[in-house]
């Protein structure tokens, strides 16, 4: 038996939906971006891949050489640019230095999924001129974060080969590195104003992006806690739970799996 | 829509009857009004559906049901947004492309908790009974009817107070 609000909600979601007009698409972009449309690559293709392989091989050697090495703190272990070693998605001991030591770390997150596994973390960092870099990392397969977007450009992030993508005046850059996903992005989605529009201030070119993203650097797990505020090791002392720790908003915990609601404040912020 | 640099799998003349580009055609509309009630911006819809049918084709060979998991990959990525945004976010997001309902029906599904909304969305627009919403985002039967049960509880109270 169907009810009044029931009817409603299918002819309101029907009608929402038919207003929608999507663009016409290209699958041969969705199959370029697979990465595995070799069935149909032209021998000229192959050659144009090896081609582009070589100069990508003499970019990484270029960007490996001409790299400035981050400042070196006590108990470093720098792992920069083509640094392969695994990282921990629960306590990924990422770090930025920048040479404008402006930059804090604003907010932490470690999310959980149903089966009680770390499904992704958010790293956030933030000016006071009121740039805001958030990185988000996540296991290599992009169906459980599924936040690989559309890409405009390929480039060259960190050594490693990457995407950028265009998001309405901000950019976000997407690689593997360390046996993780890395999204970066210059503002997020929240900070949008009603119209869609990026708050002045909040939006990285993507070159800027580029740059503030090369400060990224992996250190050892003291010195990654000691990188961050109190309150964060604080939260991500939390176990068995999703958490976040944010500047304005303190400790917040949430059962394992998805993401509901205002949670539970744990430590208010101070 | 710009093509990227990429080399790799440019398909020649031709392809069109490739099986891919088929499924394409007949299931983007819809995969992307699906994902548009599920996260607001088509701009972003598109972007998610996009990935999901580049998942579909890297795992075609695999695949029993290519619909089936373009769906599933589709929910997934929305689900995925709505949980990043949900931390911080504390308005709808507005659509500027002017796709928004005429009432105020889309803000408050846009205002039920992601797994809510997404039930609410499986179930009335894309017509799915709950056996096939639980098994789509890997959760039981009963926790599906409980989701569906306390979003029409909280929609009710809202839209018929």
């Amino acid at each position: 038996m169907t009810t009044e609000l029931e009817d409603r909600l299918r002819e309101g979601l029907r009608e929402w939906a038919d207003r929608i007009q999507p663009s016409p698409g290209d699958p041969h972009e969705a199959m370029t971006r697979a990465g595995t449309g070799t069935a149909a690559v032209t021998r000229r293709s192959v050659a144009l891949y090896w081609a582009a392989a070589a100069v990508l091989v003499v970019l990484l050697g270029a960007v490996t050489v001409t790299r400035s090495p981050a400042p070196a703190g006590p108990g470093t272990a720098e792992g920069t640019t083509g640094d392969s070693a695994p990282l921990s998605l629960a306590e990924p001991t990422i770090v930025l230095r920048p040479a404008d030591t402006r930059w804090q770390v604003s907010s932490v997150g470690r999310y959980l999924a149903e089966s009680g596994t770390v499904s992704h973390f958010s790293l956030s960092f933030h000016h006071p001129d009121g740039r805001l870099l958030m990185l988000e990392l996540s296991p290599p397969d992009p169906l459980p974060s599924g936040t690989t977007m559309r890409y405009d450009r390929r480039l060259t992030v960190r050594g490693e080969p990457a995407v950028a993508i265009d998001r309405a005046r901000h950019h976000q850059l997407r690689w593997e590195e360390a046996g993780l996903v890395w999204t970066a992005q210059g503002s997020s989605l929240w900070n949008l104003f009603p119209d869609g529009t990026v708050p002045p201030g909040l939006g990285f070119d993507l070159d800027e992006l580029r740059s503030v993203v090369e400060d990224l650097a992996v250190v050892d797990r003291d010195t990654w806690l000691a990188s961050l505020p109190n309150l964060a090791v604080t939260a991500l002392g939390q176990r068995g739970v999703s958490v976040t720790w944010e500047h304005e908003r303190g400790v917040t915990v949430w059962p394992p799996g998805p993401v509901e609601g205002p949670g539970t404040l744990v430590v208010p912020p101070r | 829509m710009r093509q990227p640099d990429s080399v790799i799998g440019v398909r020649g003349p031709g392809a069109h009857d490739d099986p891919f580009v088929t499924l394409y055609g007949s299931h983007r509309p819809r995969m992307v009004r699906l994902a548009t009630l599920l996260v607001d911006r088509v701009d972003i819809a598109e972007e998610l559906v996009q990935e999901a049918f580049a998942t579909t084709y890297r795992r075609w060979a695999t695949l029993d049901d290519p619909p089936a998991y373009l769906r599933a990959a589709v929910v997934n990525a929305c689900r995925s947004e709505l949980r990043r945004r949900h931390v911080r976010r504390t308005r709808p997001i507005a659509t500027p492309d002017g796709a928004a309902p005429p009432d105020d029906l889309r803000d408050t599904v846009a205002a039920l908790p992601e797994r809510q909304r997404t039930v609410v969305v499986l179930r009335f627009y894309e017509d799915l009974p709950l056996r096939d919403i639980a098994e789509l985002m890997g959760i039981h039967v009963g926790t599906a009817k409980s989701q569906l049960h306390r979003a029409l509880a909280r929609l009710r109270k809202e839209i018929h107070p």
